[in-house]
């Protein structure tokens, strides 16, 4: 059977070859998915530890417990060494994750102390830290090891030398601490000690959050424990465990492991568990998108699939129906099939596999839709679950290459002539399907779009994904897609009849051959727009919620990069308030080297506030945001779109507060609020900007509204707290009136950047600049972080994943599919041939043929495409971004996608036609009809 | 005598795998005599297909002339040899070869399209497939009719735009024995009626008497064995 098999194989070698191509693609597609899945969640977690550094300042990973023992139990520092080790070792047997550093000290505790220096007793914690010579270091002093004076040595943190005011040499003694002569215990200060590295995680308790800790030797713990102290050993231990450890593979055991031991130690503490559980939540979205997304693929790879089987099993009805009619079971027919299909899927597999595991780093180095960058691919490394999803995938594309052979297998020779109906119509055209599941598709963005709200809320609440959205939209793609064929199919039909009587041969053979095989077709055509339609949709979407996303970012910094700094305060007595203060403003002058190192092309102040209150007559708006601008140079630094108030442009307004010192702006929701119009008088009213100050008023200005706005630079109408979505107001007023009028305040510093000048460059200047604990926002940071995040980063991958897949099934897969197709009607050309048409004739009618099927397919693809997206953006809008914001959801189309797409096709157009051409070209008449004696 | 085909000393060299000339016709000589009905007979592979195919102009000679109606065919641009088929000649081949997605009325339509007829000439398509007794059926599809009717719709499709030579490559090789006693009556009819030349290679003995002139091909060479008067 084998030799059988192979030269079928290279009988129809390019069939074959098209098959191949199908399932690799299948097997690539399926075993890419838990590679990808693994990567991404992996990069979750890892986003997660790393955002909680950044956040909390702390390790993500710490296992704690602080308690105590009794000193009878564990006389020494070596027993509790050795009690330390066991609940190590306990705690280990669960969580299985490398330790990176522990760090862990016991101390004695009493609070009558008296030191020499000081008449009042502190209490302090006589502690012993077996590893903090390690990693710690003497600032003054000596350590209690060097230590070479009187007295029981030790060492104490910067902290406690300012907390107690104590200093080198000082002795402490504990009053209540006696031993067996009745002597108290007394301590010499020897040192200050602190961190060796501030970055060392060690670290976990900070010698400066320690209370009361003063460290002493080993020995001087085991003097103590024997001889002062008869009651309690405190300790606190904290392990610091390698989060880089924890992948998808063990998060939820570690999780698991974390409630065990909370559950059987009372005093265990962890920090893991909330990441952990975000971590579960979220791979449940992760996961569902990942199937949402790669199903239309899949869905696409397997039609690509059945086609190219059923025009395989076409070529070879014949010889099926021959085998059938000399005694051949239908067993033997499949059974043939089915070792064909094992073969090729063998091929398949081995292609397949490499290619998946590239798929996924494409997939996975996608930063934009189309837009790659490798350098954080490592994160996805092959699972061994690859396999086993490639031989699903193997088993799934055997099962379609053998639908249409079971079906064929069944009709003999006889049949099979008697059976020969050209113009049968396909299940979906004669049943009004594409009718029926258009109309289901259309009730279901009816109904989507009633329910936006709901929609919105869901996202919010952090479900980002409902998958029947995006079933719907393909579901509307596939619908559209048929039933525009079956408008196509009417069109040619009617073209066809009004030229009827006057079209020469070979439009008349070209219209003929494309109503009359219309159905047989129909399965290419279908694949093609739905192929093309899909690749523009994603492509659409993809590039729409980028950059509505990024959009959004954009508006609400204002300008490219924003830099507030924390400004000291001057407090003072003041009559009839309890504590007054004053702002010093830093130097401002410093941020000119900015502009003079050409990093910024414009620098302002913007005066921020959020605690104004605006009143008209007797009503009044209170925690108004404020911006206080320079005009000029706020109209130079910050952006706005053009399109966002109405028609006129925002220069508009600036004009106009420019002209009037007291002039606002305000924004529209406020004036709705108050009722206000422009020409106005209102009153302007700051508090103080601390939490203690906040109801104290600092001014009132009076002042008059120039402009009312919808959107403004910076001002984000909309946002969100626990009790839902609320709304913000708007003040806008001159700098100078913001100064005048009311206290000196913090302003922040708004940038434009340099032509050609990245953030990272002016972030780093801003370093050297040694601010004051800056806040530093910047819109291509913040844009990175979006792309980064892993819901946005799957889609983008996975959709450009599906444009790539989709264009090579388009280009390759038609192309071979349809040279094979016109090799089958070679005997026919020879007939035209020989009935003495023109070769010239014959490449119109081909080229007629192509206009007629796969040109308007492709255009009908990209029309369902166009469609689909108009349809589809603002849901898939809200369901990526959920907030409301000034900016409403729009579409985004990049001309760059749809001239990818095109020269794609006319490429793979004019191959078909340069190959036919040479077929044709080449074509000897007697040799072709001889093939139809044959 | 009208002689309206001729061939002379046509010479049919193919190149062998082995880079050798075989000569499939050795310098054929013969006439065509207007408004008969010739058979080539032969064994397969005597060269009697290469001979019909040369004489249609579907095929060029090595060497030696065709004159089609005294015209040529060396004379003959490759745009005038295709126009000359599909206004001036007729075929039936032997693998029925009917277009397989037009039905018969189609079939013949577009024969006549390719020989552009002018005018209406629905009552000539007509006609032409009520001659081969198919006008009941014409506009069934190719692959709704049985081998003889499908060939009879192919013959009908040769004849309808009144060809001078029809050709016939084996037309009742496919066909049962009465089916193909069938069409030779036909054949002789359309001589009688339409006046039309056919040439026709056949291997059958039992359709020679039925021929006018008959040649028997054997090893690329030509023996005439029987003329009317």
């Amino acid at each position: 059977m084998l030799k059988q098999v192979l030269k079928k194989i290279k009988n129809k070698k390019w069939l074959s070859l098209c098959l191949v191509l199908g399932l690799t693609f299948l097997i690539a597609t399926l075993s890419c998915h838990p590679m990808f899945k693994a990567g991404s969640l992996d990069k979750l977690l890892n986003r997660y530890f790393e955002q909680y550094i950044e956040t909390e300042n702390k390790y993500p990973t710490v296992l704690s417990e602080e308690d105590y023992v009794m000193v009878a139990e564990y006389p020494n520092a070596d027993a509790m060494n050795e009690y330390i080790a066991q609940k190590k070792e306990r705690w280990q047997h669960y969580v299985q994750l490398p330790v990176l550093s522990e760090e862990v000290y016991y101390y004695f505790t009493r609070e009558a102390t008296k030191s020499t220096y000081a008449d009042k007793g502190y209490g302090y914690n006589v502690s012993y830290m077996p590893a903090l010579e390690e990693h710690a270091e003497i600032l003054f002093g000596d350590s209690y090891s060097t230590y070479e004076g009187d007295g029981i040595p030790c060492v104490i943190s910067e902290y406690i030398m300012d907390r107690y005011k104590l200093v080198v040499g000082e002795e402490i003694e504990f009053k209540d601490w006696k031993n067996a002569e009745k002597e108290t215990l007394k301590l010499r200060v020897a040192g200050v000690f602190k961190e060796k590295e501030s970055d060392d995680i060690f670290w976990e308790m900070e010698p400066n959050e320690m209370p009361a800790n003063i460290f002493v030797s080993k020995e001087a713990f085991d003097e103590i424990a024997s001889e002062y102290v008869d009651d309690f050993i405190f300790y606190s231990y904290y392990q610091m465990l390698d989060y880089r450890a924890i992948t998808h593979r063990n998060a939820e055991t570690v999780g698991k492991a974390m409630t065990f031991i909370s559950g059987k130690e009372e005093n265990f503490r962890e920090n893991i568990s909330p990441t952990i559980n975000q971590y579960i939540e979220d791979k449940k979205t992760i996961d569902i998108t990942l199937w949402v997304l790669e199903l239309p693929i899949l869905g696409m790879v397997l039609t690509y699939i059945y086609m190219v089987t059923c025009q395989i099993i076409d070529t070879e009805k014949n010889e099926i129906a021959m085998i059938k009619s000399r005694g051949g079971s239908r067993l033997q027919v499949i059974a043939m099939y089915l070792f064909q299909s094992v073969l090729l899927s063998v091929v398949g597999l081995v292609l397949g596999l490499p290619l998946g595991y590239l798929l996924c780093k494409i997939g996975g180095g996608t930063t934009d839709f189309l837009s790659f960058s490798f350098a954080g691919v490592q994160v996805y490394q092959p699972v061994w679950e690859m396999v086993l999803y490639g031989l699903a995938a193997v088993v799934g594309g055997i099962i379609f290459l053998l639908i249409p052979v079971i079906v064929s297998s069944g009709i003999s020779i006889v049949q099979r002539k008697s059976n020969v109906k050209v113009n049968k119509k396909a299940i979906w055209e004669k049943f009004f399907f594409d009718v029926i599941l258009l109309g289901v598709a259309v009730y279901l963005i009816y109904n989507f779009n009633q329910n936006m709200p709901n929609i919105r809320e869901t996202a919010l609440l952090g479900q980002k994904m409902d998958p029947v959205i995006f079933l719907d939209a393909v579901l509307f793609i596939l619908s559209l897609g048929l039933f525009s064929l079956r408008l196509v199919q009417y069109l040619v039909k009617l073209i066809y009849h009004i030229g009827r009587k006057k079209w020469k041969p070979a439009m008349y053979a070209s219209f003929l051959q494309i109503t009359r095989t219309f159905s047989k077709q129909s399965i290419i055509s279908v694949f093609l727009i739905v192929t093309l339609a899909l690749g523009l949709f994603y492509a659409n979407i993809a590039r729409t919620i980028n950059s509505n996303s990024v959009e959004r970012i954009r508006y609400n910094t204002g300008a490219d990069v924003v830099v507030s700094e924390q400004w000291e305060k001057k407090y003072q007595q003041s009559m009839g308030r309890m504590i007054d203060y004053e702002y010093i403003e830093p130097d401002f002058v410093k941020y000119n080297c900015l502009l003079e190192e050409g990093l910024c092309e414009r620098i302002t102040r913007v005066v921020y506030d959020n605690n104004v209150e605006i009143k008209r007559n007797t009503k009044k708006v209170k925690n108004v945001n404020m911006q206080g601008i320079i005009t000029d140079e706020y109209g130079k630094t910050a952006f706005l779109k053009d399109d966002l108030n109405g028609e006129k442009h925002w220069y508009h307004y600036l004009n106009a507060i420019s002209q009037e010192p007291q002039g606002i702006i305000i924004s529209t929701n406020l004036a709705e609020e108050l009722d206000i119009k422009v020409g106005d008088s209102v009153d302007v009213t700051r508090f103080g900007t601390t939490e203690l100050m906040k109801n104290e008023e600092r001014g009132t200005m009076k002042s008059v509204v120039c402009a009312i706005v919808d959107n403004w630079p910076g001002y984000e109408k909309y946002y969100y707290n626990k009790d839902g979505m609320k709304e913000n107001y708007l003040v806008v007023m001159n700098y100078a009136m913001a100064y005048a009028c009311f206290e000196v305040s913090p302003y922040e510093v708004w940038m434009k950047l340099a032509d050609g000048v990245s953030a990272k460059e002016v972030e780093e200047a801003l370093d050297a600049m040694e601010l004051s604990y800056p806040v530093i926002t910047g819109v291509e940071k913040q844009v990175q972080e979006m792309k980064e995040s892993t819901l946005i980063q799957i889609t983008n991958g996975m959709f450009t994943l599906s444009f790539i897949i989709a264009l090579v099934l388009c280009a390759v897969g038609f192309m071979i599919y349809w040279i094979a197709s016109i090799r089958q009607r070679e005997l026919l050309f020879g007939v035209y041939r020989a009935m003495g048409m023109p070769v010239r004739d014959i490449n119109k009618m081909l080229i007629n043929e192509h206009i007629f099927s796969t040109l308007l397919s492709v255009l009908t693809g990209a029309g369902v495409g166009m469609i689909a997206t108009v349809l589809f953006a603002e849901l898939f809008g809200v369901v990526y971004l959920p907030q409301l914001h000034n900016i409403d959801i729009f579409l985004h189309f990049d001309m760059g996608d749809i001239t990818k797409i095109a020269i794609v096709v006319i490429l793979m157009m004019v191959v078909c036609l340069m190959v036919l051409r040479n077929l044709i070209k080449s074509m000897n008449i007697t040799q072709a009809l001889k093939l139809g004696e044959d | 005598m009208d002689i309206v085909l001729e061939a002379k000393q046509i010479v049919r060299a193919f190149k062998t795998g082995a880079g050798e000339d075989f000569y499939a016709l050795k310098g054929v000589d013969m006439q065509v005599p207007r408004g008969t009905l010739t058979i080539l007979k032969g064994r397969s592979g005597s060269g009697k297909t290469t001979l019909l195919n040369i004489l249609s102009a579907l095929d060029d000679p090595t060497s030696g002339e065709v004159i089609f109606d005294g015209a040529p065919f060396r004379q003959m641009s490759m745009a005038g040899k295709e126009e000359l088929r599909r206004k001036q000649i007729g075929f039936v081949f032997q693998s029925v070869a009917l277009i397989p997605i037009m039905n018969a009325y189609e079939n013949v339509d577009f024969a006549m399209r390719l020989a552009e007829i002018k005018g209406d000439y629905r009552s000539q398509i007509e006609s032409a497939l009520k001659i081969v007794g198919m006008n009941e059926r014409m506009l069934h599809m190719p692959g709704q009719m049985s081998g003889g009717e499908q060939q009879r719709i192919a013959i009908a499709r040769a004849i309808a735009h009144k060809p001078k030579v029809l050709f016939a490559d084996e037309p009742t090789g496919a066909l049962d024995t009465e089916s193909g006693i069938r069409v030779m009556k036909l054949f002789r009819r359309l001589i009688e009626k339409e006046g039309i030349t056919i040439v026709m290679t056949t291997h059958d003995p039992n359709l020679m008497e039925l021929g006018d002139v008959i040649y028997e091909m054997e090893d690329g060479e030509l023996a005439e064995i029987k003329r009317i008067n």
